[in-house]
């Protein structure tokens, strides 16, 4: 069996013209990902992971942007679908957690018709079985007086709330694909663990495969099947997640572990700064976008090489560095060497 | 509520207060302005002029001058200087003309202002959008007296279509009502329309770019019921407060204009005959009823704002 992977990405590019120039907010992603499964994308502001996000539901970032290369959903290709067939996937098939609470809801429409009126979009139901299930799902999510939460406008809930009521919306028509995309972003530390939990909890009971979107690598560590980091457009490493955190290969990624403030066991420890800021995507740096803030950067960084080609394992763990695994072991500086991998039980 | 009801009415009772102190003053300043004199006529004798100050007590300290005004706008005894006819019973014949005039053009520039305006906000920057954005700043700098002028020679008078003006009392004979009223209507709203459908266009663009729109549209809404459910929703908000208060404007005499260009003998007709004439009390009267309308409209604006948008309180 293992046929076709519920969602494949192959090539996808996102561009759109601002008064700077041509944007490539997305260079040539490529993903798959299986039913059940929860891939994990981190990268920095900016690098392109929400624009992605929105594309895999064929949803361009504006009017004039350019979505091209292919995104199959479970055999249909969303970037050649019309919109009526868009419509029936959207929502219903994959659903969308949008980033922030606060803006993502209608700010005049009363929080239980925005979920009604998506079951109602999808499903051949009445107004009171969709309120019912609404109910139902708020009730789920953890919200303590659904009643009042269905009732309520946007803004008479509390943040965590409100990104709780979007989770109950993604997950009404129950979606096969649920993108999250910085769940956690505007909320407090306590209310994250919890809508990590949350979201860890449908993913299982639903059988619901789940991208989960992150600029912190601390968030998707305990979660996440497999972990694909995201840098300047592209993704630089893409592997299990425990081989990526315990074993990381790409540059950046040593970087993006060693600016996360508590290793795995939660103990704090010293931060180390990527020097320098993401480049401009309007006029990328040829080659390996990371190589201006690269202290390992020698020739053959000009050009880039597929992630296809630089398999480090048998697990699909690959990365975008010349350096071979050897090499890299060797020049990793000690201010690189965090790790967020399982502790290593002493001999 | 109760409170915000009592606030309202408090101010209500200061604007009024303020609005007729300022319009009595500038009638006491205004050069030529002595009512005893006009009133006289060109040939009377100095006897004959302090003879009718001291009749209608423009004699007395100013205070109290403008206290009887004022007692006689609330009992309807006000009349005018010139021509010494009932002003309240005026105001009370010009009303039914001038709030046809102003329901019919509110009407007709909200719709065509939101229909042009969410036209043109959906086509940004393509040829319609560009179309559009001229013809609203046409219709927004075309002078009323001008357009009213030109529509009511060719379209009424040259070419017959339509009556070049009068008006026509909607109980008589309503069809007739609406045909003497669609010219006065399409001139007094083109403004509104130009400036209604850019201040649409730019909140609709705003909508488009909310969150909570690729929220609908990630949830699998169609396109229309996006637009429709979610961006116009919002949009019309700030729009529903501005149609309020430009119509309480225009109710409270504020088509002097449009009336007098098509003669419809209403309350903003009424006030511009009296203004030409310097005749005090017609002018007080008139503008305490604009004043009026502005503030309840204001009240009424406030709520209905409250009722769409539940972030609103009434305070």
């Amino acid at each position: 069996m293992s046929a076709d992977p519920l969602l494949h990405v192959s090539g996808l590019d996102v561009s759109f013209e601002t008064r700077q120039g041509l944007v490539r907010a997305v260079d040539g992603l490529s993903l798959t990902l299986a039913r059940g499964e929860v891939l994990g994308i981190v990268g920095e502001s900016g690098s392109g992971k929400s624009v992605a996000m929105r594309s895999l539901l064929a949803l361009a970032p504006g009017p004039g942007a350019r979505l091209s290369g292919s995104v199959r959903f479970d055999g249909v290709e969303l970037l050649a679908a019309t919109e009526r067939e868009l419509g029936r996937v959207r929502g219903a098939r994959i659903a969308l957690v949008p980033q922030d609470a606060m803006s993502a809801l209608d700010p005049v429409m009363r929080v239980g018709k925005q979920i009604t009126e998506q079951i109602r979009t999808h499903e051949d139901c009445s107004r009171e079985e969709a309120r019912g299930r609404a109910l139902a799902l708020l009730e789920r999510v953890g919200i303590p007086r659904p009643r009042e939460a269905f009732r309520a406008y946007p803004h008479e809930l509390s943040g965590g709330m409100r990104q709780r009521a979007l989770i109950a919306m993604a997950v009404s028509c129950g979606p096969e694909v649920l993108i999250a995309d910085e769940p956690t972003a505007a909320l407090d530390v306590t209310i994250e663990a919890q809508v990590l939990e949350l979201l860890r909890d449908i993913g299982e009971r639903l059988g619901t495969a789940v991208i989960l979107v992150t600029h912190d690598i601390a968030v998707v560590a305990g979660l996440a099947d497999r972990l694909a980091v995201m840098y300047a457009g592209r993704i630089v490493e893409e592997g299990p997640a425990d081989r990526v955190l315990s074993d990381p290969q790409h540059p950046y990624t040593w970087g993006l572990l060693g600016s996360a403030p508590c290793d795995r066991n939660g103990e704090p420890r010293a931060l180390t700064a990527i020097p320098g800021a993401p480049p401009s995507l309007v006029h990328p740096p040829e080659g390996c976008h990371f190589r201006p803030r690269c202290s390992h950067e020698f020739e053959a960084c000009s050009a880039t090489p597929r992630l296809e080609e630089r398999l480090v394992d048998a697990h699909g763990h690959a990365d975008r560095c010349w350096l071979s695994p050897e090499e890299k072991h060797a020049r990793r500086l000690p201010s690189e060497r965090a790790e967020l991998g399982p502790e290593r039980t002493p001999a | 509520m109760v409170r915000f009801m009592l606030r309202r009415l408090l101010a209500m009772v200061l604007v009024l207060l303020a609005v007729s102190v300022v319009v009595f003053l500038i009638f006491n300043v205004i050069p030529n302005g002595d009512p005893a004199a006009r009133m006289a006529g060109k040939q009377a004798t100095a006897t004959q002029v302090e003879a009718i100050r001291r009749e209608w007590g423009f004699d007395e300290p100013i205070w109290v001058q403008y206290a009887t005004t004022m007692r006689k706008v609330f009992t309807g005894d006000l009349i005018s200087y010139t021509n010494r006819l009932d002003v309240d019973e005026e105001i009370l014949r010009g009303l039914p003309a001038t709030l046809s005039l102003a329901i019919g053009a509110a009407v007709i520039w909200m719709v065509l202002g939101v229909a042009f305006g969410a036209f043109a906000a959906l086509r940004a920057g393509r040829l319609a959008d560009r179309a559009i954005s001229v013809l609203a700043l046409v219709g927004i700098s075309v002078p009323v007296f001008w357009l009213g002028a030109l529509m009511s020679h060719y379209l009424g008078f040259r070419a017959g279509i339509f009556p070049s003006g009068g008006y026509e009392p909607l109980t008589r004979d309503p069809l007739g009502w609406a045909y003497h009223l669609v010219l006065p209507w399409t001139a007094l709203a083109l403004l509104f329309v130009g400036l209604y459908s850019r201040v649409l266009r730019a909140s609709v663009l705003d909508g488009l770019r909310q969150p909570y729109v690729e929220t609908a549209r990630a949830k699998g809404l169609s396109e229309r019921r996006v637009l429709v459910g979610h961006v116009l929703k919002n949009s019309l908000i700030p729009i529903v407060s501005l149609w309020g208060l430009d119509f309480a404007v225009v109710l409270g005499g504020g088509a002097i204009l449009t009336e007098s260009v098509f003669d419809l003998d209403g309350v903003g007709q009424f006030a511009a005959d009296a203004i030409a004439q310097l005749d005090a009390p017609p002018v007080l009267a008139v503008t305490l009823l604009g004043a009026f309308f502005v503030v309840l409209l204001g009240a009424v604006v406030d709520i209905v704002h409250a009722a769409l948008d539940a972030r609103v309180r009434v305070t």
